[in-house]
């Protein structure tokens, strides 16, 4: 029977238009037992295709099509051997410059089929490849002739890419897409031909009519393809250099790192590490530890992230910084004898170290021993219907106009017209949208390996020029290679910075005998939810629960971190009414214990397990399959198969049916994400410390955090928080402003990284020459030392950063001033331009009160910064702000019940969706006194949802409400403030600072 | 001798014609767009539809959902090029030299007319009331002693009224008006000025040479003169030696199908080619304008080896200059040909012609006659239908 050697799926990017399991089912339908997935020069369908066979029953052979410019060859792989030859093949024709498909396939082809249709590749190949087709295809049987001449047996291929005959079309605006064309001028050798579609096995016969012995090759080749995409056991990192073996250097280490963190070793202390040393021996994972405790010793400050915090002897290597023991953390969710995927330990470092350590580990390990693990991504709605649009000839600006119309959420049952052109884009885009549509790197995951990587995966090459492996995290899992995440975390270079700041103040707090955790001042500030700028905590909805809780402890932190989810609110509110000393009985006798800490409710994603165990007879290894699947995008299918097995198991267990419905219905508020206990104890550390500088060192907490590029919130809104708690800001200062901002006292000094609009070079010179030469004197002694360009003059100026430098005088008489300079200076600057015969004037350092600023000054500030240093935005509306009789932000938790009218920029903005599907807003806006949450409920989000997209202030009518402490707003009408439309803020031109690849000026790691 | 110029607007062009012709449509909100087509723009919004936020180039669909109220009304071109000739044909009666930069702008020089016509300002009012009378039309004008000035002059009355700025006067007219006024300020320019505290024309006409230039770069110095009043710029209105003959076909709906394009091109290439042939003139140079949706431009040029005034010649230069042109996949709104470099044409020179040139000669002269007899659309290369269907 004929079988299928020749198949595209969607993998075949910008090309191939089906998912794999489409085509799988597809071939299944038909009626076929085996199918060969070839995808276009790659092999990232293979992990979702031997998944999907394996569910539809059918054989999957495993194969690419290799296309270069001269010459197409289906190479299939017959065993592992042949296997890793194809992933090295395919690597190097994903790498190589001058890949020679020919020359690689004559070099080695042991464990291969190769079916080829280029006559010349056949000549070549005959009698070098061991099993060796010619293909003919629906569509060509070009080299027919020559394979009868060479005697080389012919092999019926589909060609194919589609299953429907709209697949063409939809194929063609893919090819459209790949090329940057326009749809109207794609040739048709540039795609596939029209009938490329999944035929059936009684087809064949039809199609290749005369050729009996090509369909007899199918099969055959088929069959001796046995390779099926499975792999076995786990590939660690290669043991480091040393005399030790990998278990004995671990136990060393592990020990030596506990006396440090511990002192004195307690037999508690000591029975947990030998357990948990055992367990990691026994499933070889002591290679693994050592690499990673290698890796963060690089750095200053890390977090460690995930389960793996639950582990005292990642608390000793100094990979976790939180103590398993001391905080009731169980190592079994991170590692048990029965669990059969591999764990990962995943390390947070400074955001703006990450990169550079990255490259130092492949520095280490060599480049064919390392690789990143890649992300695919695909397109989502918005970029489908950009890049259809585009391939349709659409302009941008009227793409992003239909696009933000569209993908707003649904606001009424009415479809928006715009045309035939516009319905046809929409109906393509909508096929197009979840398809693969190029590799990229995965922000921290990489794989070190013993051996060659290209031989246990395929690899290419990264835009930055490291390798990376062609399969996500998945993938790469699947394989059994076992990743490490270093993953950037912006609050931990806050924290650097803040304590780098601080010494420089005089203030030495030393990073690892600090103690937050118990410091009273930290718990309150904590417990008010004054939290803006502390990490994890800062948000709006944990920043409401906070108050409502009114804790501010550790341990209710790391409750809170985690309770906060999307889908678990109604828990939440029932917690909060627990926690205040409502009265409640546990869902079920055998939960009691379980649930204790967190007043009855399953809160950490090892409760679902705990849980599936303790009631419905689950296996730890099956629990914990329940805890992933979870968290997996495609999960409903598979977890309707775990909650048949739990009402089951929980039924026998004579557990009452309504008991299992409330507590299966918590468990799917698992859904999306969640954490476990010991990740959020990690994460807590981090909140504990930003919080503690926040409450004892405002001025050098919160300029790290803008420094950093805030978190949760835009500079402005930093800014005024900032204000709001008694610090000044201080427009950036050519003589006093460093790079970054810099708290001191009360005041925060606005840092030269803020000025849109100036060039790095110049920046850079600034600094630098008033580190070396002293400050600048006068204008004149800035332009002749500084050497700026004139666009570097007007966004200083419009800063504000010469106001000390001009002593008062007016921003635009500034301007004029320099711009006269820099010319002169560019009339005087001739062929030897002599160096100055007299030293420049001794700087001219004198107090003096800054002009008062017009309006337009303000403008041109709040462009060039993105907020104002002395004042809130609102400041710009002055004028239609007199006379609007309004409440005061900060005024809100005294007018409960009260209907009142604001003033309110908005800060920021969460869209969700009701039980029912309606969609409402939760949005955050500021006054020059608070920050204030509304509500917009569905009526007010249909009616109001849309005013709010423009940069401006609005007044907002709606009735004060409180619950449990925290007050908002239920608005009933939003309105723009009249008045000058405010310019955007300019875009700042990214410095080497914006990247992960700077190193911070403050040293580090 | 003083020179006078006097400057004639008519504001909202298109949509003035079309109140004029019916007259129940004034006060009303409403825009010309092409009929029917499913990705038009408006080309024209009326004065009211101006004061409600519609602006030309919109697509039809927004305003449609912006003003739903708001009437459509098809593009004549050919009655806004006939009222526009009827304007020009009013102003050649008061001067050799009328310029028309078209949308409804006419420059008309009356320096040294006074003895025909009287003194220039007398003389600038007849010619607006003449416009009114016979026209129905009714410009805002200026008089002043050059273009500039009389179009900043305009610019500072519109959309009605007749502003006269004495010889003499310029400075003190200019002095309090806003820099924005001055043509060639746009958005970018206003912003260095804010910056700089300069908001009226008269603080940037008091900078010296050497400000100018250091507050305004390369240009800084023209951009005072401008605010000075000063204008060096003669009418042109017939630069000797540099004609040129432009055709162009803006398409209702939008397109970035090639051979739609080319199909257009080949349509506008041949009625040039109409106007050259009646002239008597061959052209050396074929420039190809592009005006994308949205709303940027393009040009390739394509020379010939030798002047030509055969459309098949004459198309195969143009195809070479749009795909020199055309580089983005945005759809294209109008594609336009320039035919220039024109030389009279001689034909009799060619003593050694090849045959198959002869043929094409011939065949070139009969479709013109037909089309002489039956009109433009009486014949046409198949290619050039497929924009038509």
């Amino acid at each position: 029977m004929f079988t299928h050697l020749q198949t595209h799926s969607c993998y075949s990017l910008l090309y191939g238009v089906r998912p794999v399991d489409e085509m799988v089912d597809a071939a299944a339908a038909r009626g076929y037992g085996a199918l060969a997935l070839t995808d276009i020069n790659n092999l990232y369908g293979m992990h979702d295709f031997t998944e999907a066979c394996s569910r539809r029953g059918v054989r999957p052979v495993i194969g690419v099509e290799f296309r270069t410019d001269d010459a197409r060859a289906l190479v299939l792989a017959r065993d592992r051997r042949g296997f890793s030859r194809l992933t090295r093949l395919t690597s190097a024709r994903m790498r190589e410059a001058g890949f020679g498909l020919s020359a690689a396939l004559a070099e080695c082809s042991d464990g291969l089929v190769v079916i080829s249709d280029t006559p010349a590749l056949l000549a070549g190949l005959n009698g070098r490849v061991e099993a060796l087709y010619a293909m003919v295809t629906p569509h060509s049987r070009r080299a027919e002739r020559e394979a009868r001449r060479l005697g080389i047996p012919l092999a019926a291929c589909g060609d194919v890419s589609f299953l429907s005959e709209d697949d063409h079309h939809v194929h063609r605006v893919l090819r459209a897409i790949a090329a940057r064309g326009p749809l109207s001028s794609m040739r048709d050798e540039d795609c596939a031909p029209p009938g490329s579609s999944l035929f059936g096995p009684e087809d064949a016969d039809r199609i290749f009519g005369g050729i009996p012995d090509a369909i007899a090759s199918t099969e055959k080749i088929a069959g001796m393809c046995s390779f099926d995409g499975s792999f076995e056991g786990f590939v660690f990192p290669p043991a480091p250099a040393g005399g030790l073996v990998p278990g004995e250097a671990l136990r060393c280490a592990a020990l030596r790192g506990a006396e440090r963190r511990y002192g004195e070793l307690s037999e508690s202390v000591m029975e947990r590490l030998e357990y948990e040393l055992s367990i990691i021996e026994g499933k070889g994972f002591s290679s693994y530890f050592l690499s990673v405790a290698g890796i963060v010793a690089r750095s200053s400050l890390t977090c460690g992230r995930g389960s793996a915090a639950a582990s005292i002897v990642a608390y000793s290597l100094g990979i976790t910084n939180v103590d398993p023991l001391r905080h009731h953390l169980y190592f079994e969710r991170f590692l048990n004898p029965e669990r059969r995927d591999p764990p990962d330990i995943d390390v947070d470092f400074a955001w703006d170290e990450r990169d550079a350590l990255i490259e130092s580990v492949f520095r280490e390990y060599g480049s064919g021993h390392a690789a990143r693990v890649s992300t695919m991504v695909h397109f989502q709605a918005r970029s489908a219907l950009r890049e259809t649009a585009r391939a349709y000839g659409i302009p941008a600006e009227e793409i992003g106009a239909v696009g933000r119309r569209l993908t707003a959420p649904r606001v009424s049952g009415a479809a928006p017209c715009d045309g035939r052109t516009w319905d046809e884009i929409m109906r393509v885009a909508r096929r197009i949208t979840g398809l693969p549509r190029h590799l990229s790197v995965h922000v921290g995951g990489i794989v070190l390996t013993p051996g060659p990587v290209d031989e246990l995966a395929p690899v290419e090459t990264a835009n930055d020029g490291s390798t990376l492996l062609a399969w996500d995290k998945d993938g790469t899992e699947k394989a059994g290679l076992v990743k490490i995440d270093l993953l950037g975390n912006r609050s931990l270079a806050v924290v650097r910075d803040a304590l780098l700041n601080l010494r420089e103040n005089g203030v030495d707090i030393d990073p690892f005998t600090w103690e937050p955790l118990t410091d009273a001042q930290t718990q309150r500030l904590l417990a008010r939810g004054d939290s803006i700028g502390v990490f994890y905590v800062e948000s709006p909805a944990m920043r409401q629960l906070q108050k409502k809780t009114g804790r501010g402890d550790f341990e209710h932190l790391v409750i809170h971190s985690s309770i906060i989810r999307p889908a678990a609110n109604r828990f939440i509110a029932e917690y909060v009414r627990r926690l205040k000393g409502k009265e409640y009985a546990p869902l079920h006798p055998r939960l009691d214990r379980i649930l204790a800490e967190t007043y009855g409710i399953m809160c950490y994603q090892e409760d679902v397990s705990k849980v599936a165990v303790a009631l419905a007879g689950f296996s730890d290894a099956d629990a914990d399959g329940l805890r992933k699947i979870l968290t997996k995008k495609n999960r409903e299918e598979r977890l309707a198969a775990y909650r048949e097995r739990f009402y089951e198991g929980a039924l026998q267990g004579g557990v009452e049916a309504a008991v299992i419905d409330e507590i299966w219905s918590m468990i799917r508020s698992f859904g999306g994400y969640s954490f476990c206990k010991a990740h959020s104890a990690s994460y807590a550390m981090v909140s504990f410390q930003s919080a503690y500088l926040k409450a004892h060192h405002p001025a050098e907490f919160m300029a790290a955090v803008i420094s950093n590029g805030g978190g949760y919130y835009s500079s402005g809104a930093y800014i005024s928080e900032a204000r709001r708690m008694g610090l000044s800001v201080l427009a950036p200062d050519v003589n006093e402003s460093s790079l970054r901002y810099r708290g001191r006292g009360r005041e925060i000094r606005v840092g030269l990284m803020a000025v849109a609009g100036l060039s790095s070079p110049t920046l850079c010179a600034v600094l630098e020459t008033r580190e070396r030469t002293g400050p600048f004197g006068s204008p004149e002694d800035f332009v002749a030392r500084v050497a700026p360009g004139e666009g570097d003059i007007v966004a200083l100026a419009g800063a504000g950063a010469f106001d000390g430098l001009f002593c008062g005088e007016r921003r635009g008489i500034q301007l004029r001033t320099l711009l006269r300079l820099l010319a002169e200076r560019g009339d005087a600057r001739s062929p030897g331009d002599t160096p100055a015969l007299f030293a420049p004037e001794a700087p001219r350092r004198t107090l003096c009160r800054r002009a008062a600023l017009s309006m337009e000054d303000l403008h041109v500030e709040f462009r060039r910064l993105g907020f104002l240093c002395g004042h809130h935005p609102l400041e710009l509306w002055r004028d239609a702000l007199t006379g609007l009789s309004r409440a005061m932000g900060r005024d809100l938790p005294g007018l409960v019940g009260k209907r009142v009218r604001l003033a309110g920029w908005p800060v920021t903005r969460k869209e969700i969706l009701t039980a029912r599907g309606d969609a409402m807003e939760f949005v955050s806006f500021e006054d020059e006194t608070a920050i204030y949450e509304t509500v917009l409920f569905p009526d007010e989000y249909r009616a109001y949802s849309r005013v709010l997209d423009e940069l401006r202030p609005y007044v907002i009518e709606g009735t004060v409400e409180e619950d449990q402490g925290a007050t908002s707003l239920t608005v009933k009408s939003i309105r723009p403030l009249p008045g000058v439309k405010v310019p955007a803020p300019a875009r700042r031109e990214p410095g080497p600072w914006d990247t992960a690849r700077y190193r911070s000026p403050f040293g580090g790691g | 001798m003083e020179r006078q110029v006097i400057h004639l607007n008519i504001a909202h062009f298109m949509a003035a014609v079309e109140e004029l012709l019916d007259p129940s449509l004034r006060g009303r909100p409403f825009v010309v767009a092409p009929e029917g087509a499913e990705r038009a723009v408006a080309v024209e919004v009326s004065r009211t539809a101006f004061r409600e936020g519609l602006r030309r180039g919109m697509p039809l669909g927004y305003i449609r959902r912006a003003s739903p109220g708001v009437r459509v009304l098809p593009v004549r071109e050919a009655v806004y090029r006939r009222a526009g000739a009827q304007l020009y044909e009013i102003a050649a009666g008061f001067s050799p030299l009328p310029e028309s930069p078209g949308g409804g702008h006419l420059f008309v020089d009356i320096t040294g007319t006074r003895l025909l016509f009287g003194h220039p300002v007398d003389c600038a009012a007849r010619l607006r009331e003449e416009a009114v009378r016979r026209s129905g039309l009714r410009p805002v004008a200026g008089l002043a002693v050059n273009r500039l000035v009389s179009k900043i002059g305009t610019r500072v009355v519109k959309p009605d009224g007749f502003v006269v700025i004495a010889p003499g006067d310029e400075r003190g007219f200019l002095h309090h008006q806003e820099v924005s006024l001055i043509p060639g300020v746009g958005a970018k320019l206003l912003e260095r000025l804010g910056l700089l505290g300069i908001r009226e024309i008269g603080e940037l006409a008091g900078l010296s040479d050497a400000d100018a230039a250091a507050f305004l770069g390369r240009h800084g110095a023209l951009l005072r003169d401008r605010a000075r009043g000063i204008d060096t710029a003669a009418p042109s209105a017939h630069p000797p030696g540099g004609r040129s003959i432009r055709t162009s076909r803006l398409f209702d709906t939008d397109t970035n199908d090639t051979a739609e394009i080319e199909a257009a091109l080949r349509g506008i290439v041949e009625d040039a080619g109409v106007l050259l042939r009646s002239d008597g003139l061959a052209a050396r140079r074929v420039e190809v304008a592009l005006s994308y949706s949205d709303r940027l431009r393009a040009q390739g040029a394509s020379s010939l080896p030798a002047p030509s005034w055969r459309d098949a010649e004459l198309f195969e230069a143009a195809r070479a200059a749009l795909h020199r042109g055309m580089t983005r996949r945005v759809r294209v709104r109008r594609v336009s040909v320039v035919l220039s470099q024109l030389r009279p044409e001689a034909r009799q020179a060619e003593l050694f012609s090849p045959p198959g040139t002869l043929k094409g000669e011939a065949l070139q002269g009969a479709i013109d006659s037909i089309r002489r007899r039956f009109g433009r659309e009486a014949v046409r290369a198949a290619s050039a239908m497929r924009a038509r269907t």
